[in-house]
This record gives structure tokens, C-alpha cells and sequence, in this order.
């Protein structure tokens, strides 16, 4: 059976809960995953992604689909939703990045790294003190895993405007963060 | 040393600099481009996906589809609503509009009378 439609979705979505239910499955782990990297902890990025679902689906029937896909109405609520967040609570300096750490299976490997656990914590520290945007572009890039194309649509930019943002915040993200790098011996990535 | 010799010495002090000065910036792009690609490597090490647990998801997913539910049981109610109100009013307006329109050819079937009336008299 072929997958349904996104905008068949947000069409149903307006008549039948069940649709709704649906479009949440699809999205729900790309607004956690979102949140959880800008708030730095799992019980906000539970909570703020709740909100983010039921003023979704408060405003579903206003939707109007402008080309743009689904996501990028949610990632937009979550956005205010996070900058609401961060003015309310004023956490950004005593981020448990832990629990970042932990989060992930690859952490559980061993010790050996715990060089590249620091590394990592200080990175992901640098990474959010970065502008918003440039927080949701590598989110978008390493978390999801989009092309630039599909960041590009999420993000309302030309892919053009995409690499070029990117690329600005490798450098800036490197100024901030003055690693140890290994260069010689990566390949570019490829943008 | 003559004119031409010197002029030939500076031309190729010249391009030596303008040599050195691009080999430099190769050098620097080569090099921050190792440095972007190492802080790729790295930042694709730390942004890990992550997953919600199975419980938050489910019961969140269950909240949602009730309060859907509810909600578009409220939409259908408004909208119930709004065309009766409509077909109310719409209604309202017919009877008035004929009610009118009675009126009006009451009062000037009444008029003309009393005009013809009033010839006669005269």
C-alpha cells in the first residue's frame, strides 16, 4: 500500500483525528530530536515537544500548505517555543550536556574516549551558543541527516543560501571552538 | 646596472611576492578546509540522533488523537451551528424582503386609488 500523502494528511487532519495521529508518528522524533538539541535535556524537550503538537493541531485548520513541507511549520512552533524557553528559564550556562552524552549509544563504547567525550561536551556547548539558526541548519544536517536541498525547503532558503550558511558556521563555530583537529588526513566534506 | 635590468629585477620580485602571497592562501584554504572537515567529522560524532522513550510518544499520541477528536467534533458543531444561524437569518430575510414587498404594493395600489379618487372629485 502506497504511504499516504503529506498533504493528504494535513487535509485529513482537519476532519479526522486519526490523520492527525498520523502526521504526529511522522514527525514526532524530528521535533523530539529538534528540542532535545536545543534545550539540552530530555523532561523540556518531552514537555516542549507536547506543546509543540498541540498548537499544531490547535491551528491545523488555518494550515495552508505554501510549498514548504509540514515540518517546517512544526520546526517553526518549536522554535518559538524554545526561544520562549530559553528567555524564561535562562539555562543556557548550566546545561546538563550529560545527558546529551548519554543519549547517545555510540557514548557507551569505552573509555578510551573520554578525551573525545570532553571534546564532544565543549562542542555541543559551542554549538549552542551559536544564533538559532545556525543551531537548527546542523541539527538539521547531522541529526536528520537532510540534504542541503531539504534543509533548504525546511528553512525557506535557496540551497545556495544553505552552503554558504553552512560553511560560515564551520568557520565561526571553529573560531569559537579552537580544536585539536586532525585535518590533513580528512577529506572535505562535501557541502 | 642598466634601466632594463632593473626593471626586469623589480617585475620579477613582483611575481615572486604575488607567488608567495597565493601559495600562502592556498595554503590557508587547504588548511581551513581540513579544519571544517575535521569539525564535521566531529560534530556529526556528537549530533547523535536521539529517540523520545516509547512511553512519552504513545501517550502523547493518545492525548493527541482525543483532543483532535474533540476539536473537530467542536468544528462540525460550529459549523452545524453557523448554517442554521445562516439559513436563519437567510430566512428572516425572505420574509421581510416579502413582507416588504407587500407593503410597498399595498401602499401604492392605495396611492393610485386615492389619486383616481381625487380626479374624479375634481
Amino acid at each position: 500500500m502506497s504511504e499516504v500523502s503529506e498533504a493528504e494528511l494535513i487535509a485529513g487532519a482537519k476532519e479526522h483525528s486519526e490523520a492527525f495521529g498520523q502526521l504526529y508518528e511522522r514527525y514526532v522524533n524530528r521535533v523530539y530530536n529538534y528540542i532535545y538539541y536545543r534545550t539540552g535535556n530530555h523532561q523540556d524537550a518531552e514537555d516542549l515537544t507536547a506543546r509543540t503538537f498541540f498548537r499544531a493541531l490547535k491551528h491545523i485548520g488555518r494550515y495552508r500548505d505554501r510549498g514548504a513541507p509540514f515540518s517546517a511549520y512544526l520546526y517553526r512552533i518549536a522554535h518559538n517555543l524554545v526561544a520562549n524557553w530559553h528567555r524564561d528559564t535562562k539555562r543556557r550556562q548550566v546545561l546538563p550536556f550529560d545527558d546529551l552524552i548519554a543519549a547517545s549509544g555510540r557514548r557507551e563504547e569505552p573509555p578510551a574516549v573520554a578525551e573525545d567525550k570532553e571534546v564532544q561536551d565543549k562542542l555541543l556547548a559551542a554549538v549552542r551558543c551559536l544564533p538559532p539558526e545556525r543551531q537548527h541548519l546542523l541539527i538539521l544536517k547531522y541529526v536528520e541527516q537532510l540534504s542541503n536541498a531539504e534543509i533548504a525547503q525546511v528553512m525557506k532558503r535557496t540551497e545556495g543560501a544553505v552552503k554558504s550558511l553552512y560553511h560560515r558556521t564551520l568557520i565561526s563555530l571553529r573560531e569559537e571552538f579552537s580544536l585539536d583537529l586532525p585535518g590533513e588526513d580528512d577529506e572535505e566534506e562535501e557541502v | 646596472m642598466s634601466e632594463r635590468d632593473a626593471t626586469g629585477s623589480l617585475f620579477a620580485h613582483g611575481n615572486s611576492r604575488r607567488e608567495q602571497q597565493a601559495a600562502g592562501r592556498r595554503t590557508r584554504e587547504a588548511s581551513d578546509r581540513a579544519l571544517a572537515a575535521g569539525l564535521a567529522g566531529r560534530l556529526s560524532d556528537a549530533l547523535q540522533p536521539v529517540r523520545p522513550s516509547a512511553a512519552f510518544v504513545s501517550s502523547l499520541g493518545r492525548e493527541l488523537v482525543h483532543d483532535a477528536a474533540y476539536r473537530i467534533e467542536a468544528w462540525k458543531r460550529r459549523r452545524r451551528s453557523i448554517t442554521i444561524i445562516a439559513a436563519a437569518i437567510g430566512a428572516l430575510l425572505s420574509v421581510a424582503s416579502l413582507v416588504g414587498a407587500i407593503v410597498y404594493l399595498n401602499s401604492r395600489s392605495r396611492a393610485r386609488a386615492e389619486a383616481g379618487a381625487g380626479v374624479q372629485e375634481s
